[in-house]
């Protein structure tokens, strides 16, 4: 149950990112291309900018889900398992409070943003532009409980995720240039 | 006395494995709640937000996922084969064609450590085969990796361009003439080395074999030209030129050498999203660290009791050498630039150094860190694939992370070799 739950939110979040994405890189594209054909669109430095917050904190989320985001974990896994596992609580437990107080403030700004909106797009109040905030920090306060067991049974067990990345990106590189050579070898 | 407790606080959230960018956020807060002053948590929130909205910045999520997808479309497998039919025949050639690929190649993408295992895993087995001790191998390929961030287009350059207010397209054109004599020496190094140890050469000089890879590798190379060409000929701005960079990997990719299919280009963008919220995470919240710090005239003071006691550039500049070195040991480069720059830009412009220099040198300083244990991933990523030690690596590493720090030195103490071609643009 909850792991289904986990993998449709992850699924969800990997789409509004993906689009985010797409979207930044057509619309500077685009700007770049209507700029040489003589009309810059007004709408470009704001819009873009707006995707590019939105892109930072939905993919802020997805990495704290992927559990990517940099750390230095060599002294917590060096530790003793009892001790290792507490300060990995202690760490978990302030990503929480952090997330939680800045979506409590995220959300009490809105009240006051609402009543302003962007320059080029006159309906879409900065309320709806900065809603990201509050909006992902809950989010990023969901994938810390979700991911939690796992975060702490590595730490019981003394894996650093760093180096787990890394033999990963590596495992990964070797697929991808094994499948090149067969494909040119194939040719 | 703020900025110790300050730094005291963020290594004991660093040491207990917060993540640095929330670790960068809980200090900001904290500072906020505590001191005196008109910025409240509600001031925090509005920071968070517009901290993320540089418009700079935008160039990151685009070269991010171009350097990804040149990663896994096929066009870094071409460019080393070209580099090595062109230099393969020299003594020590396969190191030499590791640095020369590493240095169009790295730090393109958000991840060093991607960059690394993409070209690594080509070349350090080949390396090994041919004779290459696994610590050699290792150290070529991180030292030369490294070096690249301050080949142009780079990611901490695009960082610190935003932070410190500077052009980035003069930042880049300050990266050539450091990165292309730090790489000649570090094949002169690599040849010395290839000597001593009776390397072998890696393949005989055949022109038809260079027209041959050339013809493969025509388009990976017309990569690099596209974007710095249209970047350096003001065609198009640091931001148009990633856009075109993506537009170029895609075209590439997906119909030239097909390696990409749909399920791939979905992976890598995904890659690409999350580098790009693990850099921009931690740039939001260093902008509320910055509300906290400019409130309590952290950099300001730091700048009034240093020009106290000197205001000659040349010592200036020693000491925050010694700094950044020294964070570069513990912190990632992203990080690094994004805590140190805005702390110490206030003294930088007060003792008249040129912005743009110092950025080489933030640069630089940092590419030596990622030489240094414990924080090291470009080290660590290399000694992982060669399956070599990292500190018996970092032993056969002294010798190329002298010539990095001899580059180091050079651009400091003589600043035309990074200014030179910026005046000339201008």
């Amino acid at each position: 149950m909850v792991e289904k739950f986990e993998k449709t939110l992850l699924w969800v979040i990997e789409t509004v990112c993906l689009a985010l994405l797409v979207a930044l890189a057509l619309s500077v594209i685009y700007s770049t291309t209507m700029r040489y054909l003589g009309s810059s669109p007004s709408w470009y430095d704001e819009i873009a900018s707006v995707l590019l917050a939105w892109l930072t904190y939905f993919g802020a989320t997805y990495a704290l889900f992927l559990r990517q985001h940099m750390s230095f974990g060599g002294i917590v896994t060096a530790l003793p398992k009892r001790a290792a596992v507490a300060l990995a609580l202690l760490s978990e437990l302030l990503v929480i409070g952090f997330f939680a107080i800045v979506a409590w403030y995220g959300n009490a700004v809105l009240a006051v943003a609402k009543w302003d909106s962007l320059l080029s797009i006159r309906w879409m109040t900065l309320d709806i532009v900065q809603s990201v905030i509050p909006i992902s920090a809950v989010l990023m306060i969901i994938g810390t409980l979700l991911t939690m067991p796992r975060a702490l049974a590595n730490a019981a067990a003394g894996i650093d995720m760093e180096h787990a990345d890394i033999e990963q990106a590596i495992a990964e590189a070797e697929r991808e240039s094994a499948d090149i050579s067969r494909k040119d070898a194939s040719k | 006395m703020i900025l110790l407790l300050t730094t005291v606080a963020l290594i004991g959230l660093i040491l207990i494995n917060v993540p640095i960018a929330v670790a960068i956020g809980i200090v900001a807060l904290g500072g906020l709640v505590l001191t005196p002053g008109g910025a409240t948590l509600y001031d925090m929130a509005i920071a968070l937000y517009s901290g993320a909205t540089s418009f700079p910045l935008i160039a990151i999520p685009l070269f991010i996922l171009a350097g990804n997808l040149m990663n896994t479309s096929g066009i870094s497998v071409r460019l080393i084969n070209f580099v090595a039919s062109l230099i393969g025949f020299v003594r020590g050639g396969l190191g030499m064609v590791n640095i020369g690929v590493s240095m169009v190649f790295a730090e393109i993408s958000g991840s060093a450590v991607a960059d690394v295992a993409a070209t690594g895993t080509v070349l350090i087995p080949e390396m090994k085969r041919r004779g290459y001790s696994r610590t050699l191998a290792a150290a070529i390929t991180s030292s030369s990796a490294s070096l690249a961030i301050i080949i142009p287009p780079s990611i901490p350059m695009i960082l610190y361009g935003a932070i410190a207010e500077v052009s980035v397209l003069k930042l880049f054109v300050a990266g050539i003439v450091p990165g292309v004599l730090g790489g000649f020496l570090l094949m002169v190094v690599t040849y010395a080395l290839a000597v001593r140890y009776d390397l072998p050469r890696a393949e005989s000089f055949d022109l038809c074999h260079v027209w041959r890879s050339f013809k493969e590798a025509i388009w990976a190379l017309l990569m690099p030209v596209i974007i710095l060409g249209g970047i350096f000929s003001g065609i198009v701005t640091a931001t148009e030129g990633a856009g075109l960079a993506v537009l170029a990997a895609l075209i590439i990719g997906l119909f030239i050498y097909r390696d990409m299919d749909v399920w791939r280009l979905r992976k890598v963008m995904l890659e690409g999203v999350s580098q790009t919220g693990v850099v921009m995470l931690l740039v939001a919240t260093s902008a509320a660290l910055g509300l906290f710090l400019t409130q309590a005239q952290v950099p300001q003071q730091l700048a009034q009791q240093i020009t106290e006691l000197t205001t000659n550039p040349l010592i200036v500049l020693a000491l925050l050498n010694l700094l950044l070195l020294v964070l570069g040991m513990f912190l990632h480069g992203a990080a690094a630039i994004i805590l140190v720059v805005p702390v110490v830009m206030p003294l930088v412009n007060a003792v008249g150094i040129d912005p743009v220099h110092f950025g080489i040198i933030v640069t630089l300083n940092l590419a030596i860190g990622q030489q240094t244990p414990p924080v090291a991933s470009v080290l660590i990523t290399s000694c992982s694939i060669a399956k070599a030690g990292i500190w018996e690596t970092s032993r056969t590493n002294l010798p190329f992370i002298g010539v990095l720090a001899f580059i180091l030195l050079l651009v400091t103490y003589v600043p035309q070799v990074s200014l030179a071609l910026t005046e000339i643009i201008q």
